[in-house]
């Protein structure tokens, strides 16, 4: 008895089975509907992480919408230039080239330097703590139980032990998921370029903020008066802002903070700038310089102004030949800029 | 007696057993396509096409190559995956059809017929027409009650959600959690209806 039930089991579900694949393998041979096959060659093209940064149902998705409603493909932060450049390729069009951004956190407040009010013991989750009064002094800061680090579909974030988010600059893709996900907002997505910039986001008043945190923005001014540009940095709201514009990245707003609330991705390459013999006159640093701090005829071997130069590394990063070396360091605005000389000079272009 | 018999079919499988509010089957689309009212109506008219068809073919099969050999036990063995495979094969041919000959059509409804291949409460709405036994006519009609009381449900989670959208909540419960407290209300509010037929 039990060996029939068995065969005809398995009899009757196969003869099904075999009945609808015969069945769907006609109806999809009849019935089949031409696609695009750009649409399928834009998908091979794209990363296929399905991360949704672009806004679009998956990846799938983002192709058709690339091909036949002409989103511009650099949408796609994940699959970046290569990406862009394959499809462009496709679909014969030109792309404007897009800048190489990358997730920054804005708080340095971990475990070790931003005080606790109180122990707390809910549930782990970022979301949760902000359902409740922060557990930490400083209430703009990051309370590190990692949301961000679960929702990368990159896995480029881990939680240090100071209790902090720490950036895989390899693995971001700048997809946005973590900043989306902060509930403190203290996640931001910033040009890969852009080196020096605040981790501090509390707006309260110095007295207060310095109670909260060992390494928060008090708002002394310091990098505004030591800041090459005027402008460049600017105290709002009790921060020192940069203005996206006129910041050339030099570091030094970095090197004087008290607070080492000012972040700087290079601060030991940076110094006053030296053009060895190899220089072949390409005149590429001297239009790059911020600062005007570096003067040369074509073909002719440069040279540049220890006096003006205030290390921001952008003729360092442009040479062809390498010809520039990085000298000794800047720890303070050079003496030139005391007199406001060149912040005239920049305002007056502007 | 009949149309008695089929009024009671509808009205109990549209207010009392409503699939999703008091049989608690098909959740997945219930919380996932109620974002806007546009999208429940696709879903909604997907399902009700899905389980009308369902009911019938699945009753076919029943009814003419499970029960013959009901003698050996093969209908307690069979039933529910030779359903599972007839939905899930009758979805994928529907949307290839439907794909070809009706692309006004598939753009309304064809998203939506892949979502709901391996759906429960397709599933449950003919394991349901086989335990109570009904004909081919009630099995029909109960599917379609059965997809029209779904429709229902989504149309009035995606009319409270879009109104959800301009309400002010706390992060943490935006999203899902409020959507499963909504649920949770509506379906103590279909509790009301419980009484209304006895048998």
């Amino acid at each position: 008895m039990s060996e029939n039930i068995i065969i005809i089991a398995s009899l009757s579900l196969g003869g099904l089975a075999l009945f609808f694949g015969v069945l769907i393998t006609a109806i999809s041979k009849k019935f089949a509907v031409e696609i695009d096959p750009k649409i399928l060659e834009v998908e091979k093209a794209l990363p296929g992480a399905n991360c949704g940064g672009c806004g679009y149902p998956g990846c799938a998705g983002f192709a058709e919408a690339v091909v036949l409603a002409g989103v511009s493909p650099t949408l796609c932060a994940p699959g970046g230039e290569s990406s862009v450049k394959a499809i462009a390729e496709i679909l014969g069009i030109t792309v404007e080239k897009k800048e190489k951004m990358i997730a920054r956190l804005t708080c340095n407040g971990g475990a070790l330097r931003a005080k606790d009010r109180y122990i707390y013991e809910g549930i782990e989750d970022c979301k949760a703590v902000k359902l409740l009064n922060s557990f930490k002094e400083c209430p703009y800061g990051c309370f590190g139980f990692g949301n961000c680090a679960v929702v990368c579909p990159f896995d480029a974030i881990y939680i240090s032990d100071e209790n902090l988010p720490v950036i895989d600059p390899e693995k971001c893709t700048a997809c946005g998921a973590c900043v989306k996900e902060c509930p403190q907002d203290i996640l931001i997505l910033l040009p890969t370029a852009k080196d020096v910039y605040l981790i501090c986001n509390n707006t309260e008043a110095g007295k207060f903020v310095s109670k909260a945190c060992e390494v928060g923005c008090i708002a002394c001014g310091m990098c505004v008066r030591n800041c090459p540009i005027e402008g460049a940095i600017e105290l709002v709201n009790n921060l020192a802002v940069q203005n996206k514009e006129l910041c050339v990245n030099c570091g030094i707003c970095a090197t004087v903070c008290p607070k080492n609330c000012i972040q700087d991705h290079r601060p030991e390459s940076r110094g006053v700038a030296l053009i060895l013999e190899k220089c072949i006159g390409c005149t590429m640093c001297a239009r790059k310089c911020p600062v005007n701090a570096i003067s040369g005829k074509v073909k002719e071997v440069h040279k540049v102004d220890p006096e003006k130069c205030i290390g921001c590394l952008k003729c360092y990063d442009v040479c062809p030949v390498n010809a520039i070396n990085i000298t000794t360091e800047i720890k303070k605005i050079p003496e030139y800029y005391k007199n406001n000389q060149f912040k005239k000079e920049v305002k007056e272009k502007k | 007696m009949i149309i008695a018999k089929l009024f009671i079919i509808v009205i109990g499988a549209i207010f009392v057993n409503n699939f999703v509010l008091a049989r608690f089957l098909g959740i997945c689309p219930y919380l996932g396509v109620s974002k806007h009212w546009e999208s429940a109506m696709g879903m909604g008219l997907a399902v009700i096409f899905v389980m009308t068809l369902a009911s019938f073919i699945t009753w076919i099969i029943y009814r003419y190559v499970l029960l013959p050999f009901e003698s050996i036990g093969a209908v307690a063995v069979l039933q529910t995956i030779t359903f599972i495979l007839t939905i899930a094969a009758l979805v994928q041919v529907v949307e290839m059809i439907m794909r070809k000959t009706a692309p006004a059509l598939y753009k309304a409804l064809g998203i939506y017929l892949p979502l709901i291949t391996t759906n429960c409460a397709v599933l449950g709405v003919t394991l349901l027409n086989i335990k109570d036994n009904f004909n081919l006519l009630e099995t029909l009609i109960h599917g379609f009650a059965a997809g029209v009381g779904f429709t229902l449900a989504l149309l009035l989670m995606a009319g409270i959600r879009e109104r959800l959208e301009f309400a002010k909540l706390p992060k943490a419960a935006q999203g899902f959690a409020i959507a499963f407290i909504i649920a949770a209300l509506m379906s103590l509010s279909f509790l009301g209806f419980s009484g209304l037929i006895t048998e």
